[in-house]
């Protein structure tokens, strides 16, 4: 069927008009903005100044937005490892015909459907809590002494914390998406490594693995875009190890109830930035994980 | 597709976007809360009606006496209206966004320093409403009427004007259990450092912990002792020397010190390292084996669910520094408040500020202390019994701080002062580390 281009166009305009509206407007008015001194961020341009690179210069001279950034390298880096790890062999497990394979697969996606708010401060003040805490009480009944001592909310253990409840609440979605793909790989091929004496081990690194490699691709993209905008659990950690660039920007543009300074032009060259750096990332995660040669 | 299922479809896909973009600008929402009233007899003339954005959660205590004085308003002047938006905190950051929108909000409330720092294009100057008397007021004008202290900090920070009318005055002093006190034979509260040092040693020989913090106030001790010994406008040059090269001078050290020296002696909690907001408070009031912790005055409504009835609640300043500019008379002290829209028109502006003086005199001041465990803003209602001590420190009080003290107030390295203090309180690290951990940040 050929249609007509002012039929195509009408059909993309409203596409269009709301991308060009809440995309494309802000991003542009963000980028000019990171140029200028802005007094609030619904400040009519008329009242910014121009500062040229000094929101810039004056952003990478804060010790604070400096540790943020290698807080998010840390939590990409380390997160991403074990979610999308995880998540992989919860989908290859549940893949199998186990028993309960519909439940477990409801459990492990339940955290997706709860408050990141929510389930932060369970695992602050509950799971994680010294004295009652379910991890330290667990490990205490069990009589591992030395792993119930850990203090996972002291200063240098909220970033791993802070990583492990990250973990728990981001496996549900990708699992999915790994269990869907693999569902789609042929049984015959796996039936033929049967027949050859294959183990299952065997079956995921020869078979699974390769076939659902644009699926992990296309994960590690994904992964990668929500973790630039880490901020729920940091506001609920709370803590200079945990600060992430999302969180800096926020409190350089509204400021906090103890601090009521703002200064939105720098909050906006960090949301620059933090676009660049996701932009780095994703051209990261397609360079490690390359295109799937196979079709099936 | 022919073309009668094309038209269908564009037709609804224009109909979606027209449902997104009128959504978006739909000024209704599920948080706002409608008071109402009667509109029972009354020959009041004030008419308006009135967009109120809180910065109580709609749960708290607070917002609930708001919005039972809003009917009692309501009833006694039926021409106006009051329908509110509960924010919580993060109203302050919310309303200086929504009022430049073009959003209609003719009143808010948030902490002093909030309304005249980040309200400063809205704030309505309300001189001239302070020297009138109100139902409530005992003819009295209203700048004579409630707490001076409040008045005067109002005033302070408005440059002499006056932008707002304060409610639930706040203070952040040392809140303590009187019980241990007593066990430990500690029969004064502290007035200097030393004897400060003196009742926690007696403390710990008696078996009890002296102190606790959570995170979020931890530094305030640290913030108060450098105050007291340079000065609060030491203190914000401090944190916003960008060289780091202050840190270096012997002020600084001379209270991580003393600071270390707490820690040494075992005044701090053993978990201190660990507990996460509002753990350590919990503590300290389900526990009973803790006797001290720097906190605000909101702390017995925080935590008046978990509270004992018999918890003998006391309160002390934070005790003169030898050697210090400034002594014990200075506290750090604030209120909230209620601001008025600018842009009100005179009848609004004027149903706005009665409602105001309203809700912060008489009966509903009254029940602002009852159900809120808040400091009374008429000087004619008595404290909280929890805060009961709160009245002398106020009559002793001489100078002011900002609240949580100004080692808190640059958000560029609060959380890195914040977390070399944990290390420093727990015994992780000596003053000098302490203060090396944040020149080394830089």
């Amino acid at each position: 069927m050929v249609m007509k281009k002012k039929t195509i166009f009408m059909f993309l305009a409203p596409a269009l008009i709301l991308f060009g509206l809440f995309i494309l407007y802000p991003v542009v008015r963000t980028v000019i903005m990171s140029f200028f001194n802005v007094n609030t961020i619904t400040s009519p341009t008329n009242e910014w100044s121009f500062v040229g690179m000094q929101n810039y210069i004056d952003l990478f001279s804060n010790p604070t937005f400096r540790i943020s950034m290698v807080n998010i390298i840390k939590i990409w880096a380390i997160t991403g490892f074990f979610t999308l790890g995880i998540a992989l062999v919860f989908a290859a497990i549940l893949s199998t015909k186990i028993f309960g394979r519909k439940f477990f697969t409801s459990i492990i996606y339940l955290p997706e459907v709860i408050s990141v708010i929510a389930i932060g401060y369970a695992w602050l003040l509950y799971v994680f809590n010294s004295q009652f805490g379910l991890i330290n009480s667990f490990f205490s009944v069990i009589g591992l002494e030395s792993l119930s001592n850990i203090e996972w909310t002291s200063p240098d253990m909220l970033l791993i914390s802070m990583i492990i409840a990250a973990v728990f609440g981001a496996i549900g979605q990708y699992t999915l998406m790994y269990l869907s793909a693999m569902t789609r790989i042929p049984e015959d091929f796996y039936n033929v490594a049967r027949i050859e004496g294959q183990n299952s081990i065997y079956q995921f690194f020869k078979i699974t693995l390769p076939l659902i490699k644009d699926v992990i691709r296309t994960t590690a993209v994904l992964f990668t875009t929500s973790t630039i905008g880490f901020f729920a659990f940091a506001r609920v950690f709370s803590h200079i190890s945990t600060i992430t660039p999302m969180l800096f920007t926020y409190n350089q543009i509204f400021g906090t109830e103890i601090n009521p300074e703002t200064n939105v032009g720098m909050g906006a060259a960090s949301g620059v930035m933090m676009s660049l750096v996701g932009i780095f990332f994703f051209i990261l995660s397609n360079y490690i994980i390359k295109k799937s040669d196979y079709e099936y | 597709m022919n073309k009668k299922s094309s038209n269908l479809l564009l037709f609804s896909s224009l109909m979606l976007m027209i449902f997104v973009l009128v959504a978006c600008s739909n000024d209704s929402s599920t948080d706002e809360e409608t008071a109402s009233g009667d509109g029972a007899g009354s020959e009041s003339d004030l008419s308006a009606d009135l967009q109120y954005w809180s910065s109580y959660n709609e749960s708290e205590p607070q917002a609930r006496v708001l919005l039972d004085a809003a009917d009692a308003f309501m009833e006694e002047n039926p021409g106006v209206s009051i329908e509110f938006t509960f924010n919580g905190r993060d109203n302050s950051e919310l309303l200086p966004t929504a009022i430049q929108s073009g959003r209609d909000i003719h009143m808010y409330d948030a902490n002093a320093v909030n309304i005249i720092n980040r309200f400063s294009n809205s704030n309505m100057n309300l001189n001239e409403f302070f020297e009138e008397s109100y139902p409530t007021t005992e003819d009295t004008p209203l700048k004579d009427y409630i707490s001076q202290p409040m008045i005067d900090l109002a005033r302070d920070l408005g440059e002499d004007e006056l932008f707002y009318v304060p409610m639930n005055p706040q203070a952040f002093v040392f809140m303590y259990n009187k019980s241990i006190f007593d066990e430990a034979g500690v029969n004064e509260v502290p007035q200097t450092w030393e004897e400060f040092v003196a009742a926690g040693e007696k403390i710990i020989e008696a078996g009890y912990t002296p102190l606790t913090t959570d995170p979020n106030y931890s530094t305030g001790i640290f913030g108060y002792y450098l105050s007291s010994l340079k000065g609060e406008d030491w203190v914000f040059d401090l944190v916003e020397d960008e060289t780091y090269e202050m840190w270096s001078d012997p002020a600084v050290l001379e209270a991580a010190k003393a600071i270390e020296e707490l820690a040494d002696k075992g005044f701090y909690a053993d978990n201190v390292s660990t507990v996460q907001f509002p753990q350590a408070q919990q503590e300290f009031v389900i526990d009973e084996n803790i006797a001290m912790y720097l906190n605000g005055t909101w702390m017995p409504g925080e935590v008046q669910d978990t509270v004992s009835e018999d918890f003998e609640w006391g309160q002390f300043q934070f005790p003169t520094v030898e050697g210090g500019v400034n002594d014990n008379t200075h506290t750090a002290y604030s209120s909230y408040g209620i601001g008025v829209n600018q842009d009100n028109t005179n009848e609004e502006a004027e149903a706005a500020f009665n409602f105001a003086v309203f809700v912060n005199t008489g009966e509903w001041d009254q029940q602002m202390v009852d159900q809120a465990k808040a400091l009374p803003i008429d000087t004619n209602n008595e404290n909280p019994e929890a805060l009961t001590d709160m009245a002398e420190i106020f009559e002793n009080t001489e100078g002011n701080y900002v609240s949580q003290t100004a080692i808190a107030t640059n958000s560029d390295n609060s959380q890195i002062i914040r977390s070399a203090f944990i290390n420093l309180i727990s015994g992780e690290s000596t003053a000098e580390e302490f203060i090396a951990e944040i020149q080394d940040s830089n």
